[in-house]
């Protein structure tokens, strides 16, 4: 069996009332959490000053078990390869802790909660270790144009991490997973998680519609690169990284496509003025 | 006319003036006219409280009626003595056959299992989770068996217990595993209470309870008992009739359980009462979230309950972490 901080005590929940607001409050109880003693009474006691003590309670709870959770997971990505994204790999991992393999259900979803966690987990690693590649290689977030070069180098380091799952062609399985729909909208906010990230670090500031167009934009540009590199037979992915420089220099003569549109529009006015006046219409404007 | 007076007790009436037995005495009646009555050996509701009822003794639920603990286990010994031999076959046609499929997604949640792992089916007279889970670990044998070497495959190790505290239910299951083609070796069968179980602590990987569990007469002292004897890391399953919210559906499945069942339980098993105590056992048991309290109080964490048929049966799972 592996060490593991299991708490022995048993709680018990107490109700308590809470005589202050006349008897309930959202449930109408509080829990408490005691030691199970069993010869204790359980009636109702009619102070409840410590709301935040239940709750700090109850977090420590959650936070234990998803401690557990977390544990299983991380056990379990390194049977991926031999049994998928799968319950099986969940088994796998929660016996090599000591866990008997039943304890799979603590995942009712099953296999995608272990490509979730792997999503997350790489993309925790990605913000970690992003803001010292930056500097690194010298780039200024300040800078113009910098802040493309900044998303390369994010979105090329993130599907770097897939690597692995790529060469053993479980990455695939991964996708078709997150794409069921059950699971698209946790898989779509996953995403758009990271997305944000880079563009943080790229330095984007922007608070009006740009912030979503901009992200959605390099969503897309993340997706197709990574649907490239899922096919890639070339050495190193090179075929991939050329496919993203080409995506990154089209989001590039997008950005200057407002001003674009804007000349586009003034030249646009001007026919229309012309037109009116061939026609014979008069300008209102300047009859007055 | 009876078919007027049934009518008028339906639409009418509520279902609790059932209790009053009017119309069940009247249903008999016409019904075992002939030869075909038997005369029903089962409890006797009138003499409820007798002068051996103890003051010390606490009163539980029977039913809808109030009796005491020791009296409450006596009586549910002598339902399930009278509906043993007929009980598989009145699942069915109570559930029209439905709880079947519950039973199948109940033991498909199991899955997979390895090698190794202590299962002990509480409450599992006849079998029905028991064979079940050997059959998924049948077929889970074949699948894996073409990739590894192992042709005893990972039944070898599994152990199933099937405990029941009525040896009726527990005979009647013994005769089933003999007729069904399941190799039976990792099986065995113990005739034990649930809020006792003379077995170690932290012996069993996985417990299960399918329909069991609102007859027993303390239902924390089974948790109890769940708790101690798994294993840390064990899982806690069980499957029950539980509450439905939705009022039409409610209306519906009442008008169905106090209406229909008990009569059929009087015309294929000559037993009227044990099915009356069944439906309203089944009202008396807390509701989803009462009995997710109770398991977790017991001290098993992430529990989580499952509805199946919009609440008439649900599946609560919780872990000894």
């Amino acid at each position: 069996m592996a060490k593991r901080s299991c708490a022995n005590t048993r709680w018990q929940k107490e109700q308590r009332f809470c005589l202050l607001t006349g008897g309930s409050l959202t449930r109408g109880v509080f829990f408490r959490w005691t030691p199970v003693v069993r010869s204790q009474s359980t009636d109702a006691f009619p102070d409840d000053s410590d709301a935040k003590e239940t709750q700090r309670l109850k977090d420590e709870e959650t936070e234990y078990e998803n401690d557990i959770k977390v544990k299983i997971l991380d056990a379990a990505l390194g049977y991926v390869d031999i049994s998928g994204w799968s319950k099986e790999a969940l088994a796998q991992g929660a016996e090599s802790l000591g866990y008997p393999s039943v304890t799979h259900g603590l995942f009712p979803k099953g296999g995608v909660e272990l490509v979730h966690h792997f999503y997350q987990r790489a993309n925790d690693r990605l913000s970690s270790e992003l803001p010292s590649d930056i500097q690194e290689a010298h780039l200024d977030p300040l800078k113009a144009k910098n802040d493309l070069k900044i998303l390369r180098l994010a979105v090329e380091k993130r599907l770097r991490m897939n690597a692995d799952h790529i060469f053993t062609s479980r990455w695939t399985e991964a996708l078709g997973l997150m794409a069921f729909p059950p699971n698209a909208p946790s898989s779509l906010k996953l995403l758009a998680n990271l997305v944000d990230e880079m563009w943080f670090h790229a330095g984007d500031t922007s608070a009006d519609f740009s912030w979503y167009t901009k992200r959605a934009l390099l969503a897309t540009v993340y997706k197709s690169t990574e649907m490239s590199m899922i096919q890639d037979r070339s050495d190193d992915f090179k075929s991939t990284w050329e496919f993203l420089d080409r995506r990154i220099d089209e989001m590039d003569q997008l950005r200057d496509c407002p001003k674009k549109l804007e000349e586009a529009s003034v030249v646009m006015k001007g026919f229309y003025q012309t037109a009116l006046n061939v026609i014979g219409v008069p300008d209102r404007r300047k009859m007055e | 006319m009876l078919l007027m007076r049934f009518v008028k007790y339906s639409l009418t009436d509520s279902f609790t003036s059932f209790q009053n037995g009017k119309l069940q005495t009247a249903f008999v009646k016409k019904l075992h006219a002939g030869p075909y009555y038997k005369v029903s050996k089962d409890i006797k509701l009138d003499n409820l409280k007798s002068s051996t009822i103890s003051h010390k003794d606490e009163t539980v639920h029977f039913g809808f009626q109030t009796v005491s603990a020791t009296e409450k286990a006596q009586k549910v010994h002598q339902v399930f003595e009278n509906v043993a031999s007929k009980y598989d076959l009145m699942n069915d046609v109570m559930s029209v056959g439905i709880h079947r499929i519950w039973k199948d997604y109940f033991v498909k949640k199991i899955f997979p299992l390895h090698p190794g792992t202590n299962i002990i089916d509480v409450a599992g007279g006849t079998g029905d989770i028991a064979f079940r889970m050997l059959e998924g670990l049948d077929r889970q044998n074949k699948n894996s068996n073409s990739s590894t070497d192992d042709d005893s495959g990972s039944r070898k190790n599994t152990t199933i217990l099937i405990s029941d505290i009525n040896q009726a239910m527990l005979d009647v299951g013994k005769k089933r595993a003999l007729t069904m083609n399941l190799q039976s070796d990792g099986l065995s069968w113990l005739c034990a209470n649930a809020q006792e179980l003379p077995l170690p602590e932290n012996s069993f990987d996985l417990y299960t309870i399918a329909f069991g569990i609102r007859n027993v007469t303390d239902v924390s002292k089974a948790l109890d008992e769940a708790y101690r004897i798994l294993r840390p890391g064990g899982r806690f399953m069980c499957l029950e009739f539980s509450h439905v919210k939705n009022p039409l559906l409610k209306w519906a499945y009442d008008t169905y359980s106090f209406q229909v069942i008990p009569p059929l339980g009087e015309v294929v098993a000559g037993d009227w009462k044990s099915y009356q105590y069944l439906v309203e056992s089944i009202r008396k048991f807390p509701t989803q979230d009462e009995f997710k309290n109770m398991i977790e109080e017991a001290g098993f964490r992430s529990v989580r309950y499952e509805n199946l048929s919009f609440g008439v049966v649900s599946i609560h799972s919780g872990y000894k972490i």
